[in-house]
């Protein structure tokens, strides 16, 4: 690990900071998470620490403002994991919901603040003042733990319905969604896959090894050979590392060729990604620092060819915008939907004032 | 407090009060928000005894304002307001205490959507960075405090604007007006360096900006824009060179229609040909005053209920009117 410099904890999360070190030092640190898993559990086990400081929370509002200071505290070590924060954002809106079920007794009603309709109660303005038993948010965290460790498994089982007998499917580097989602399908189909290596990192080699080894016929292909194999195949799957707003991702480098490559041959993309993984973000360029992570040019270069590279800039981004007219389904661990459905997602997971932690 | 002061006893004093403030307001206000005022100045002096008489005669109210001014927005603003004064439940007072509560709701109202325009500044700045190059159409209320936001928050912004030719509002009269001269009088003011261009010059700037940024007389219920007319131009001249268009516009402007073509906004553009004269000679001239952008050009819409997807537009419209 690096540097031992802490970062400031604000005082009021004293009482979990060292398991919150902890994570920003990961978060700082770490070039590539190998799973967004990890980063989420992580984050909700620190949630259910804070949470669990007391037994009951006799302002509701004091225990939200520090999940709130916690979601930017954890987004600004590392502006580009917004795992985090989608999680963070998810506890606040159960926590929310749970609020008004206590105070009012029924289900909270589903036209929520900012809709047109609201406009004619400006005066509810929700102060969330009461208490509320630390063991029934403790209940709701652990559901989203369970959620988010089923949700590989969960959206495998949907592999049947996507995959038949005889395709061609390619896809690009490693995501353990798309691996667990392909070995589900070879248990009854019969397919192949194409996997492109994915430079500077070289996943798909590992993705290949392992397809291989669960009997799936596997090829291993540069990434420059994508558009000259694209038109064998018949599907492209892929994963993706978060999923915006606008219903485009923020995916491995190299996934926007292979979808325009796709669009070129009229080949379906399908993208296999967790409800944890969307984010409320839009790609606009002002967060620039929370879109792209760049890593070393280490990985670039070759031995020796440093010292030769003088004038020269090497930029070696992690991820890759792909928009939302390249992708034809989105699967996640209930159902696969449209991008141009995902807004109908953001507003069900998240409440619009949390949206900017 | 600016309400207490005007009254409207009689339909053809609300009309006058309309227009009296559309040429004091034009700058500041919004067409829609101008109109909402004379309908609660029309409520204060409303003599009707009965509910549903005071509803009548607010959407006569209406469409005399709407044959005042040809604007979309008026329609879709006092369609909402008359949905909001009346969603609250009005069953144990007499008409004296419902009208006077239906005013109240209606300042309640005008306060929120006069916000519009800030809200949707502070949502959609984000999308405006440092040496952005925008291009924008005609003159939009909405996108002029937009990049003025964006101005004061310390970004070098440069705008292109089109000089949008139409044919004014009310009359046969077929000189044009160029609204795009307006925007660049006004952003000239506040030091953005900007340029004027002719409408038929947009393909030849298209690569030269980023981001396109419109405003809306109206949103339909698919997601698309009705705009001044040029806007569908804009916005396939766009898409073919890739650059995102955006929309910025106020929640009132939300209107219930479905134009599946150009041909079914025939409301609300003039019908039959003009005529030219020039030379001696009477050329026939078609002025239409909007036009239909589908939703499948628009990349976003930055109104003040968030920033949205065209097929979020139609969810809004859903809890609006349900």
């Amino acid at each position: 690990m690096c540097a031992e410099s802490n970062t400031i904890v604000p005082s009021c999360l004293e009482n979990i900071s060292d398991g919150l070190q902890d994570l920003i030092q990961k978060l700082k640190y770490k070039d590539r998470f190998k799973s967004s898993q990890v980063v989420a559990l992580d984050t909700l086990k620190l949630v259910r620490e804070l949470v669990g400081k007391k037994t009951k929370w006799e302002s509701t509002k004091d225990l939200l403002d520090k999940l709130r200071t916690l979601g930017r505290v954890l987004l600004e070590a590392q502006p580009s994991e917004t795992h985090t924060a989608n999680v963070i954002r998810r506890i606040l809106k159960l926590m929310k919901e749970e609020y008004q079920t206590i105070q009012k007794g029924t289900k909270p009603d589903e036209m929520e603040t900012f809709s047109l309709h609201s406009l004619s109660q400006p005066e509810v303005v929700e102060e969330y003042k009461m208490g509320i038993p630390a063991g029934i948010i403790i209940n709701q965290i652990q559901d989203l733990i369970d959620e988010i460790n089923d949700s590989t498994a969960n959206i495998a089982q949907q592999a049947f319905e996507h995959i038949h007998a005889g395709e061609i499917i390619m896809t690009l580097g490693y995501s353990k969604t798309v691996l667990a989602f392909l070995m589900k399908a070879s248990k009854k189909r019969h397919f192949q896959v194409m996997v492109a290596e994915c430079a500077p990192t070289y996943q798909g080699q590992e993705m290949a090894a392992k397809l291989a080894e669960a009997n799936i016929e596997t090829t291993l292909m540069t990434d420059s050979a994508i558009f000259a194999m694209m038109s064998r195949v018949n599907k492209v799957i892929i994963g993706t590392h978060t999923v915006l707003a606008d219903g485009g991702l923020k995916a491995l480098n190299g996934a926007h060729t292979l979808a325009m490559a796709a669009k070129f041959h009229s080949v379906p993309v399908i993208v296999c990604a967790a409800l944890h993984k969307l984010s409320p973000d839009y790609p606009c360029y002002y967060n620039h620092d929370s879109f792209n992570k760049c890593v070393s040019p280490m990985d670039i270069m070759s031995e020796g060819q440093h010292a030769r590279m003088n004038g020269v800039q090497v930029y070696n981004p992690v991820f890759d915008y792909v928009p939302p007219d390249l992708v034809q389904l989105y699967i996640n661990q209930k159902e696969g939907i449209a991008p141009f459905y995902v807004y109908r997602y953001l507003t069900e997971l998240y409440h619009q004032e949390d949206y900017l932690l | 407090m600016e309400f207490s002061d005007k009254i409207c006893y009689t339909r053809e004093d609300g009309v006058a009060t309309f227009r009296q403030q559309l040429a004091d307001e034009e700058e500041t206000t919004p067409r829609a928000l101008c109109a909402v005022k004379t309908l609660i100045f029309f409520l204060k002096g409303s003599k009707d005894p009965t509910i549903s008489q005071i509803l009548e005669s607010l959407l006569e109210m209406q469409k005399l304002m709407e044959g005042a001014t040809n604007s979309i927005s008026v329609t879709s603003g006092c369609e909402i307001f008359r949905r909001f004064i009346t969603l609250v439940s009005m069953d144990a007072l007499d008409a004296e205490e419902c009208r006077a509560k239906m005013i109240h709701r209606g300042i309640v109202f005008y306060k929120r959507c006069s916000e519009a325009q800030n809200i949707i500044s502070k949502l959609a700045l984000p999308f405006i960075r440092d040496e952005v190059r925008i291009l924008t159409h005609s003159y939009s209320r909405v996108v002029y405090s937009l990049i003025s936001a964006a101005t004061q928050a310390r970004k070098r912004v440069r705008v292109i604007v089109t000089r949008a030719e139409k044919a004014p509002d009310t009359g046969d009269d077929t000189t044009s007006v160029a609204r795009g001269e307006k925007m660049v009088e006004m952003l000239k003011k506040i030091g953005v360096p900007c340029a004027l261009i002719l409408d038929s010059a947009v393909g030849y700037t298209m690569d030269k900006v980023d981001l396109v940024l419109v405003g809306a007389e109206g949103v339909v219920e698919n997601g698309g824009i009705i705009n001044q007319i040029g806007s569908y131009q804009v916005a396939v001249l766009a898409k073919a060179c890739n650059k995102p268009l955006y929309a910025a516009v106020e929640c009132y402007k939300f209107i219930r229609m479905y134009p599946l073509k150009q041909d079914d906004l025939s409301d609300l553009n003039p019908s039959g040909a003009g005529t030219l004269e020039k030379n001696n000679s009477t050329l026939p001239v078609s002025n239409p005053w909007v036009d239909y952008t589908p939703p499948s050009y628009i990349s976003l819409l930055f109104t003040d209920l968030g920033i949205l997807t065209p097929s979020a537009v139609s969810d809004e419209l859903i809890k609006l009117y349900s």
